[in-house]
């Protein structure tokens, strides 16, 4: 019986590893760094309408970004700048693509849902919305700094942010039309590679 | 018609009495009665004025004394506890140990706070960081004014006292001056977080090139200054720009705000 349960356990240990044969494993139950993003708590709403969490990510690297979807022209350019990044990356690479909108009013998960198929993101993007107060921590944590204007934009820095398995910054590029490898390359590392 | 005229009356008493009873700020806290407040970054496409509410406003700056409770109410924000995520390494760095501080310091403003740690503050004690439109809006208040732009010599006072070195020891709260409103020091003694700081958009890196903040700022228009002579305002909000929100320096505190019932 319980040889039978350490099997168990070690066969969802390696399903929750299960992430390329050159990803070194990962220990969900060591202690999160002090600088880990993860320990902030925050209620996020995800585009399928369902409570999310940024530690949801933990044990991948998340390329993150905050932008609002009906901003003409920086945030489409973001997500194409982060779509350069993961195709700079080798195919199979575990990767999370976050945006976290600063726009909780208008972002409701079905104008994320929306602006998913608009920029035909796969699966491994994930929208955020959430309260005003935890947009302005994560902009703070992240150094993004954002001001709505009157008539409905926000004007703000264009920040993209790679997450390491921990949750702590790895690299930020500032900037539309940066170069990807500076992001590509802190993501490789925090794979170990 | 005895009942019509005494509802009458009532709803004229209530129109009367209703707004002044409602007025009746918390403990330590003054009314700022809101009015219109002209930002001094807009963008082309903004109006020249924003219409600022009612707001409650603490009437001094957090002292040492009143931070000092919170520490002890909330362990992990203690000088040895707290989480470099929320903090450098300065935070409370005037304080001699983790529940001290030289007693002189009692009643003069809590420096050497991050923004984390002002906002965890304003959680714990029910109310919130002012915005910068509040802040400055209140802050534009001389001790006779609410536009103490419009009253001669107020903006050059100002100055004054933005160039006069920092004492050695912070002076306590209420030794400046006390505005319109009832709120004392909000120029002269410390600089003070707001909540949305990190609306100030020019960074030390950016500041020199226009370029650079097209290319790092979304924006929908460039911004322009409403008012080219009011200085200090320029050296608040270059300061705001300047800030990340784990920083700590030894003249920058808060104070709070809470809405207006």
């Amino acid at each position: 019986m319980n040889r039978a349960l350490a099997l168990l356990a070690l066969a969802l240990t390696l399903a929750a590893c299960d992430a390329g044969p050159d990803v070194p494993a990962y220990d969900f139950d060591a202690p999160l760094p002090e600088a880990s993003l993860y320990q902030v708590e925050a209620a996020w709403t995800s585009d399928a309408g369902t409570p999310a969490a940024l530690a949801d990510f933990r044990g991948t690297p998340v390329v993150l970004t905050m932008g609002y979807t009906s901003c003409g022209y920086a945030c489409p350019m973001l997500v194409q700048d982060m779509k350069k990044i993961a195709s700079s990356l080798p195919e199979g690479t575990p990767a999370r693509f976050v945006l976290v909108s600063m726009d909780p009013e208008r972002d409701t998960p079905e104008a994320l849902r929306a602006f998913r198929a608009a920029h035909d993101l796969g699966d491994d993007w994930t929208l955020l919305t959430g309260s005003a107060a935890d947009v302005r921590t994560l902009a703070a944590l992240l150094g993004v700094r954002y001001r709505p204007e009157a008539g409905g934009a926000i004007a703000h820095s264009n920040v993209i942010t790679v997450l390491d398995r921990d949750g702590v910054v790895a690299a930020q590029q500032e900037g539309l039309g940066a170069d990807p490898g500076t992001a590509a390359a802190a993501l490789q590392q925090a794979l170990g590679r | 018609m005895n009942r019509v005229f005494a509802l009458t009356l009532l709803g004229a008493l209530a129109l009367l009495v209703g707004p002044a009873a409602a007025a009746a700020p918390p403990e330590g806290m003054v009314l700022v009665r809101g009015g219109t407040h002209r930002p001094l970054y807009r963008s082309a496409t903004e109006p020249e004025v924003v219409t600022v509410a009612s707001f409650y406003l603490d009437a001094h700056a957090v002292t040492n004394r009143q931070y000092l409770a919170f520490v002890r109410a909330n362990p992990e924000w203690r000088r040895s506890r707290v989480r470099p995520l929320f903090a450098d390494d300065g935070y409370l760095r005037h304080w001699t140990g983790d529940l001290t501080f030289d007693p002189a310091l009692a009643d003069a403003p809590v420096v050497y706070v991050s923004w984390f740690a002002a906002r965890a503050y304003a959680d714990w004690a029910g109310k919130r960081l002012p915005t910068t439109a509040e802040w400055e809006y209140a802050a534009a208040a001389s001790e006779t004014r609410a536009d103490g732009r419009t009253e001669p010599g107020f903006t050059r006072r100002l100055l004054g006292w933005y160039s006069r070195p920092r004492p050695a020891v912070l002076p306590s709260v209420r030794s400046t001056y006390r505005n319109v409103w009832g709120a004392w020091d909000m120029h002269g003694l410390v600089w003070e977080w707001v909540e949305d700081f990190n609306a100030a958009l020019v960074t030390a890196d950016s500041r020199s090139s226009r370029a650079a903040d097209a290319r790092l700022f979304c924006s929908g228009a460039s911004l322009g200054a409403a008012d080219f002579e009011d200085y200090a305002a320029f050296l608040r909000y270059a300061y705001r720009g300047g800030l990340e929100a784990r920083y700590t320096t030894p003249n920058l505190g808060f104070r709070l705000a809470a809405d207006a019932r």
